[in-house]
């Protein structure tokens, strides 16, 4: 007879028997206990129903299904705990030391040198210069008659020259690229020229025959000092940082007039003065001026036209001041050590 | 250049109007004598300023003081340079001067003087001269190295009774004649150096340093005074050629005031009369064959605009230029016609003169102006092909090297059959930069070794340089520079690591990343086994091609090098000649369809004689064409116990596809017999399970 008191003990046993399953197999055997459509004890009841009259039949039937109900949705309940407790047990067995170190891959970092460079030249580009290149062994005339450093000139005793023959040195600044650009093409002219350079001098802490140059050159009607002051700074500014500020001070270049030095705020002390800027609050960057008109002269511009402005910086020196490297040679020696810092 | 800030009150008032020397050095800096250093004395400060070289103006301390006064517009007082009579008739002590070469000395003045008592010079002006670190010795060299420092002028005291016939001849010298200079050395001349002469032989070289033989002594009681004007280009040859630099030549070489030469005569006369007591003997001798003219530039109000970028006040600039001694001549509409001052040998041009303006304008108040551009700024055309190679490199861990160009040809010829044809350098500083690199290899295979020495045994370096490769031979003015990547690597390619297998740098690790850095710049690569190159492992080294032209060289260093740099480790180099290779645009990216079938892979193991290059395997699987063949790949290669001598085994493995279809098992069993057997017929290949 299907009533509550009839079903209640098999429910009870249900629960106990679910509570003590814990396999996917046991599971199975559960639900084909009780469910199975041969054998099943809630089907076997289901099927005893026929057996009753017609007025206890439906609420017989009812109470059953409820029971069957209860069933699968506690087998269903319990199918998923099983699932559960298998995926963490697989995570428990799948589990790594994540603090163990990563494979070891291996990317190396430019030279610090030519990285700064590339630095300088993507500020200038994006400031609308093009950059230019040049011979390492240059003629003469380039490195210095046509900028107005002839034969005898005293300035050719400031920069110590490697010569390879009577007219080809190894040139003492990227100058020759402002030049042979200008021979080739007419103003407007915005270019820079990074590249090696060389001087007659031995290698030690502060002193290379070797370095690096970065020198820029505009020309163009109404071009002024102004002018020159202004890209450098925001050259200057988007190299360091926003804060940065310059100051010209009148010097001499041949082939500039008038000619400057430029400074840069000290980037240590932000102007206040420490012992890298020995407590100037300036650090010298630059050379800097209008391009002289003997230049143009040379090159047949016009300079009632036409006026420009050039400079020039040593890159090394930058790199050494910005991370302190205390020996040039550091920059030469190609010591793994010291690249993989960069 | 040392100036003492008590000495140029002589000429300018300073403390009186609070113009310590720290504001002294700030305005001489601001417009363009850089300070930089005060040093403080027990009762003086001395400047030590940076002249640059077109200023010789400014190597004295009038010349300082005039900058001074011009900046805080400040009265100069000068000194006394006017004509000091003779005490005495010429006739006592007759001399001459002949200049004989005037176009190397346009002007020489000279004065007798007698009774002149040398001794030590009085307080104040040794003094004045150890302040500015210049040692007293005499009154009489005293007093011309006071006048130096003073005027700038340099001057020359001779003992009158030492020179022959007591005459002067100013002259070019013969090639072979001597003199000993005042610092004890003998030198012998070459033609065509100025000297000063007696009748007969050189008693002082012109403008840069004076003759033993007739250096004042104690005994000196007459002397000639020597100032002249020499010419800038013959004093600098004299001196360079000689390697002897002195206070004089330094300023005749940058240029002397040529108006100088009798107002500093005269104040040295003066003095020697008021210090030493001598008398001037008859006048000053003045030869001067060729008199300074004075130059005349107009300076435009709109030029100083268009060069420096703002108004400059009409009144600032008269102003300016007379302080500084300019002669305005007269002033036309909106400019000024200027005669510019003897001692201004800088000034040759309008624009030399829009610099004066605006240094003392005060570069400082010139405003921040953006000019804008008139197009994109471009990279060099091979920018990126150099941008792509080197980031590729970076990602396989090189570092980026930078060595000297310089190189030896010992050193050259340790890595190239000799002669090795350099290029030299004709005035070298030291024994490691005579010459300049053929190849970056010396320099890489240096800095492993460096490398080496610290530690470091797991190396890989790159470098992007020239060499320079003579044309005509040694002397010549041609030569080739070429652009290069060097790589260089040893040590281990995977470190002792845990759950990664170690693995040493080999051979074909490199050729694989030149491989790879050719196929970004869009070439194929082709390797061709060669014994040319003495530095390099004659079984492990190949010529690399591509479009069938030699581009560079890769190999094993040889085992001769490990032995010279003692390397215990292989070492791999290549070497490629960037300049043809990125002359050409990066390859465009093509785009080609998906496949959308599914490719047949299929593994063929099979054995052939060792001396068989890969190569022409590939070649003959290419050759036949074989439909629907998309890859052939070497997973496997195998030589050992298990084969005969002299054989190797290979496995490759063969992708099949087509676009349009998946291929039948049929159709691929086909294709691979087709292989298979024509491995057979042309390798007499012996095909494994
Ligand atoms: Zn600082």
């Amino acid at each position: 007879m299907a009533t509550v008191e009839h079903l209640s003990p098999l429910w009870d046993a249900f629960r106990k028997e679910l509570a003590e399953v814990s396999t996917d197999e046991a599971l199975t055997d559960l639900r084909d206990k009780y469910l199975s459509r041969s054998r099943g004890a809630v089907t076997v009841e289901l099927k005893k129903l026929g057996q009753l009259s017609a007025e206890e039949r439906p609420q017989a039937g009812k109470l059953l299904n409820e029971l069957k109900l209860l069933v699968e949705q506690a087998l269903a309940e319990k199918a998923g705990e099983i699932r559960e407790k298998q995926k963490s047990a697989r995570y428990q067995a799948e589990r790594v030391d994540v603090t163990l170190p990563g494979y070891a891959y291996h990317t190396a970092g430019r030279h610090p040198i030519r990285r700064a460079l590339e630095e300088m030249e993507r500020i200038f580009v994006s400031m609308g210069f093009s950059i230019m290149s040049g011979p390492e062994v240059e003629v003469d005339y380039y490195n210095f008659e046509a900028l107005n450093m002839p034969k005898g000139h005293p300035a050719r005793d400031a920069q110590d020259t490697l010569y390879v023959t009577d007219n080809l040195v190894l040139r003492t600044h990227t100058s020759p690229v402002q030049i042979r650009t200008m021979e080739k093409q007419k103003p407007p002219v915005r270019i820079i020229a990074p590249g090696r350079v060389f001087r007659r001098d031995s290698v030690d802490a502060t002193h290379s025959p070797m370095f690096h140059q970065i020198e820029g050159l505009v020309v163009d009607e109404g071009i002024t000092l102004a002018d020159l002051k202004g890209t450098i700074e925001m050259f200057l500014k988007a190299f360091f940082s926003e804060d940065t500020r310059i100051r010209l001070r009148p010097s001499y270049f041949p082939f500039v007039e008038p000619g400057a030095e430029v400074d840069v705020s000290c980037i240590f002390c932000r102007g206040t003065g420490c012992s890298i800027c020995k407590q100037s609050g300036w650090i010298e960057i630059m050379g800097a001026g209008m391009v002289n008109p003997r230049v143009f002269q040379i090159l047949g511009y016009d300079y009632e036209k036409y006026t420009g402005f050039a400079w020039g910086m040593g890159v090394d020196r930058i790199v050494m001041l910005k991370y302190q490297v205390e020996d040039l040679r550091l920059l030469f020696d190609n010591d793994i050590r010291f690249l993989s810092q960069f | 250049m040392n100036i003492s800030y008590n000495w140029l009150q002589d000429f300018v008032d300073l403390k009186e109007l609070g113009l310590d020397p720290a504001l002294v050095a700030q305005a001489l800096t601001s417009i363009g004598l850089a300070v930089e250093g005060i040093e403080t004395q027990s009762n003086d400060y001395v400047f030590n300023i940076d002249v640059t070289s077109n200023r010789p103006d400014c190597l004295n301390h009038l010349g300082i003081a005039r900058e001074i006064s011009a900046h805080f517009c400040l009265n100069l007082r000068t000194p006394d340079v006017s004509d000091l009579p003779a005490h005495r008739p010429g006739t006592e002590f007759p001399s001459s001067v002949i200049i004989q070469d005037p176009d190397l000395c346009p002007q020489y003045a000279a004065r007798i003087m007698t009774g002149v008592a040398v001794d030590e010079s009085p307080a104040w002006l040794k003094e004045k001269l150890l302040a500015v670190g210049q040692r007293p010795i005499n009154n009489i060299v005293d007093i011309t190295n006071y006048v130096l420092l003073l005027l700038g002028h340099p001057l020359h005291a001779f003992d009158y009774e030492k020179l022959g016939e007591n005459r002067i001849v100013v002259r070019r010298v013969a090639a072979g004649e001597k003199i000993v200079t005042l610092d004890g050395v003998e030198r012998t001349l070459e033609a065509g150096m100025l000297a000063i002469c007696d009748a007969a032989i050189p008693v002082a070289l012109a403008g840069v340093m004076g003759g033993q033989d007739s250096e004042i002594s104690l005994r000196t009681n007459t002397i000639l005074l020597e100032s002249a004007y020499f010419n800038p280009k013959s004093i600098r040859a004299t001196s360079k050629s000689l390697a002897l630099r002195t206070e004089a030549s330094y300023r005749f070489e940058r240029g002397a005031d040529p108006e100088m030469p009798v107002k500093a005569l005269n104040l040295a006369c003066r003095l020697i009369n008021q210090i030493a007591g001598g008398q001037t003997v008859g006048p000053v001798i003045n030869e001067n064959p060729v008199p300074a003219s004075r130059l005349v530039l107009d300076l435009r109000e709109k030029r100083i605009r268009q060069v420096v970028g703002v108004d400059v006040e009409p009144g600032f600039v008269t102003d300016i230029l007379t302080r500084l001694q300019f002669e305005i001549l007269n002033q036309p509409d909106r400019a000024w016609k200027v005669r510019v001052p003897g001692f201004r040998v800088d000034i040759g041009h309008e624009d030399d003169l829009v610099e004066e303006v605006a240094r003392h304008f005060g570069y400082d108040k010139i405003p921040s102006t953006y000019p804008a551009p008139t197009s994109a700024g471009r990279f060099l055309p091979a920018q990126p092909h150099e941008q792509l190679l080197l980031q590729r490199l970076l990602g396989f861990g090189f570092y980026e090297a930078v060595n000297y160009v310089f190189s030896t040809p010992a050193r050259e010829k340790l890595f190239f059959p000799e002669p090795v044809s350099m290029v030299a350098i004709a005035n070298p500083l030291t024994e490691e930069d005579t010459h300049l690199r053929t190849s970056l290899v010396p320099g890489l295979v240096a800095s492993v070794r460096r490398n080496l020495n610290h530690g470091t045994d797991e190396i890989r370096l790159f470098e992007f340089g020239h060499v320079f490769l003579p044309v005509d031979g040694a002397g010549s003015d041609r030569l080739q520079e070429e652009s290069r990547l060097g790589i260089i690597a040893t040590g281990t390619f995977y470190r002792p690591y845990w759950g990664q297998a170690q693995d040493e740098f080999r051979f074909f690790h490199l050729k694989g990343i030149v491989e790879e850095l050719l196929a970004g710049l869009g070439y194929r690569a082709v390797f061709e086994r060669t014994e040319d190159y003495r530095f390099l492992h004659h079984g492990v080294a190949s010529r690399v091609l591509v479009d069938r032209r030699p581009i560079g060289v890769i190999g094993q260093l040889s085992p001769e090098l490990n032995e010279t740099f003692k390397f215990l480790q292989r070492v791999f180099v290549a070497e490629v000649a960037v300049d043809n290779l990125f002359s050409r645009p990066l390859p465009e990216p093509q785009y080609s369809p998906l496949p959308r079938f599914p490719g047949t892979e299929r593994d063929l193991s099979f054995v052939v004689d060792k001396s068989l290059e890969y190569d022409r395997i590939t070649a003959a699987i290419k050759s036949l064409n074989v439909a629907n063949l998309r890859d052939v790949q070497l997973i496997d290669l195998y030589q050992g116990q298990k084969l005969p001598f002299g054989k190797v085994s290979l496995a490759v493995r063969l992708t099949f596809a087509d676009l349009t279809r998946t291929l039948t098992q049929e159709e691929v069993n086909k294709s691979v017999d087709v292989i298979s057997d024509l491995l057979k017929r042309e390798f007499q290949a012996e095909q494994r399970a």
